[in-house]
């Protein structure tokens, strides 16, 4: 089974941050929609700074979460933007837009734990 | 210690400044760039944590300013970065970075880079505090330095000086001393080196200069004195390179000695003519006193002449193409000046023009600048000025006498001696100036005229003048009997007293060569002239009495002096 998570980074967070870990998941999962509409509507105004800009911060977000099939989705799509391959950018923004589907189910119900 | 989180991403900032504080640390934060700056100036945090890519500033930007503002001190600056390529890891150290922090935080990592950078700052702090403490101390010294080495008549109205330092202390010494006759002595110094250990030696050069030229003491025993003084306490290897100038504004000479300096000039201001001052010795403190060589070269002076002086920070000083400025430049400016008035400032000026701009002096600049002009006078005005408290004990009614054979001749200037001896009577102090010039024109008489037979009407012309001084040279070098005799006789009287010198050499006088007994009418006083030289009308100016005895080997001076 694919790892999503990395439980163990999510479980030290969570001693580090104690009450304000519900916070934290939170203030993450609303940055990542805000993140995500950015990179939707630069791809849409073929702004591919835009696009690399937000996949860079939400690659950096995740991977501090442990989501690290997130980020790696992220880092491909800044890659991507970096080197001017815009022809898979829009497959890649669903993929990455159905894995924080499934992050996210999985953060709120370990954060509702 | 505190820390400044500077991170556009809500979620990474909760994180980081979590992490933080659990490790003990207070946390400041700001959501983008500008916000970095201003909360940096607000709270002047420890260490400062930057995202690279943030809203409003960047942030390579923003570690630029942030270093303006801290200025000296050092605050670390850790870029935060999900950048995982080397080259691009590279770049935050080369943007004024300290250190990099990758995402995902790694608690371990953090905790040991705070830490490494905290001893860090402490270190920095500690040589900061050292430094200052350092600084404090050489301003002092230099305050003491200053009071040793730069006193003397340095701000008489025709001198100029400049010592543009590189550090705090310098290896370049300026010295002017007024002789008790009014003449001016002048030395410029280079010593090897640069900052505290150079300076030191300026030290004991400066109190032995002041001293004996106080005192009376010829330039060569200045410079002998010094040269030993220095060869037996500077390490080998350091050295003074020095040019020195004795003024004679009454016998209208001016005496040079150099060492190792770069050449330095005499200008004349009405004819433009220049004359080179080449150094023909090694510098002071190279040479055993046995072996120091004082063989000085005379110009005759002329109230137009200007004595320039340098050091070779001023010649080597070098332009954008690594060239010096050089000898020929500086000639250059005196010979396009317009204005001999504003030489010394040119002089500054072309060489400013030509370093490489805004690049730090490599070298001490020294420069100074002698007129001639209106220097008498101020000699002049200078002895009225020396007025010591007068206690009215001493030396009062006696008599001495001293004789000096031929080897205490060659080798002894007694003027000090004697100038010293008649101090002992404490009115006479003010009127040193006076007395000075009578001891030496009567010695200088008794030596050169009646012992080594040199005619004074060699010294009407330039050439005759170099060669009156090296047949003096040479004759009392080759003097094999001889004597002169002072004796010195003082005697107080109700508003002052009276004191009587007789000089006595055991030359044949100057009746056999000129058939004259007694200088009574004007054709006898001017043979006496220039037989004596012009010193003899000068001291009958200052004095109440002045007789020959025949047959003119012993002249009698008397002065009356008063309280003053």
């Amino acid at each position: 089974m694919t790892v999503h998570i990395d439980n163990e980074q999510l479980a030290e967070l969570k001693e580090v941050l104690e009450d304000e870990f519900g916070i934290l998941i939170s203030t993450y999962l609303a940055d990542a929609k805000l993140r995500l509409q950015l990179i939707e509507q630069g791809l849409q105004n073929q702004d591919y700074e835009a696009v690399r800009l937000a996949a860079h911060s939400l690659k950096g977000a995740s991977a501090n979460l442990g989501a690290l099939i997130l980020a790696k989705l992220c880092e491909k799509l800044e890659h991507d933007c970096k080197i001017g391959q815009h022809n898979e950018l829009r497959c890649s923004v669903g993929i990455i837009t159905e894995e924080l589907k499934l992050i996210s189910q999985e953060l709120i119900s370990i954060s509702n734990a | 210690m505190r820390l400044l989180i500077a991170e556009d991403t809500p979620s990474d900032r909760l994180i980081l400044a979590n992490l933080i504080k659990r490790l003990g640390h207070e946390v400041i934060l700001a959501i983008d760039g500008k916000e970095a700056v201003e909360q940096f100036i607000e709270h002047r945090p420890d260490i400062v944590l930057l995202d690279v890519m943030m809203p409003y500033k960047h942030g390579t930007q923003v570690a630029r300013e942030i270093r303006q503002i801290a200025g000296e001190d050092l605050v670390p600056i850790i870029f935060l970065t999900s950048l995982n390529e080397a080259s691009d890891l590279a770049a935050c150290l080369e943007a004024g970075g300290d250190d990099f922090l990758s995402k995902p935080y790694n608690t371990v990592i953090i905790k040991a880079k705070i830490m490494a950078f905290s001893r860090m700052r402490r270190l920095h702090k500690e040589i900061q505090g050292q430094r200052e403490h350092l600084v404090q101390e050489q301003i002092a010294a230099k305050g003491i330095f200053d009071k040793i080495a730069h006193y003397g008549v340095l701000n008489s109205p025709n001198i100029r000086y400049l010592i543009s330092p590189k550090a705090i202390f310098n290896g370049d010494v300026v010295l002017a001393a007024r002789h008790p006759n009014g003449d001016l002595l002048v030395l410029l110094g280079d010593f090897t080196g640069h900052g505290l250990p150079a300076a030191i030696g300026a030290l004991p050069l400066a109190e032995v200069f002041h001293g004996m030229v106080s005192k009376g003491f010829a330039l060569e025993d200045v410079l002998r004195e010094v040269n030993s003084k220095l060869k037996s306490i500077l390490p080998v290897g350091v050295f003074c390179c020095a040019t020195a100038a004795h003024l004679g504004f009454r016998n209208r000479s001016i005496e040079v000695w150099a060492g190792g300096l770069p050449e330095g000039v005499i200008y004349n201001t009405q004819t433009k003519l220049i004359k080179k001052i080449h150094s023909q010795h090694l510098p002071l403190g190279i040479l055993s006193a046995a072996q120091f060589k004082y063989q000085p070269v005379y110009f005759e002076m002329d109230d137009n002449d200007v004595i320039y002086l340098w050091s070779d920070g001023i010649i080597e000083t070098v332009n954008a193409e690594q060239e010096m400025f050089g000898f020929e430049r500086l000639l250059n400016v005196f010979t396009q000046s317009s204005n001999p008035n504003t030489v010394f400032d040119e002089i500054l000026q072309h060489v400013e023009d030509f370093a490489v701009q805004g690049s730090e002096q490599a070298d001490d600049h020294t420069l100074i600048e002698v007129k001639m002009q209106d220097a008498p006078s101020l000699a002049l005005q200078h002895a009225l000025l020396v007025k010591p408290k007068v206690a009215h004990r001493g030396l009062a009614d006696c008599v001495m006498s001293c004789e000096l054979g031929v080897e205490s001749l060659k080798t002894f200037d007694p003027v000090p001696l004697v100038t010293h001896l008649i101090f002992q009577v404490t009115g006479l102090k003010p009127y040193v100036n006076t007395l000075n010039t009578i001891l030496a024109e009567l010695y200088s008489n008794a030596l050169e005229h009646g012992l080594l037979h040199l005619d004074s009407v060699l010294k009407n012309s330039a050439q005759g003048f170099a060669k009156y001084y090296a047949l003096r040279h040479e004759r009392l070098n080759a003097l094999d009997e001889g004597y002169i005799r002072f004796d010195i006789k003082h005697q107080p009287t109700e508003i002052g007293g009276k004191l009587t010198l007789q000089v006595t050499d055991s030359g044949r006088g100057f009746q056999l060569a000129q058939r004259q007994v007694t200088p009574a009418s004007e054709t006898n006083h001017n043979s006496l002239i220039n037989y004596h030289g012009r010193g003899i009308r000068l001291i009958e100016t200052l004095c109440q009495r002045l007789e020959f005895i025949a047959p003119g080997n012993s002249v009698i001076v008397e002065f009356d002096w008063q309280w003053l």
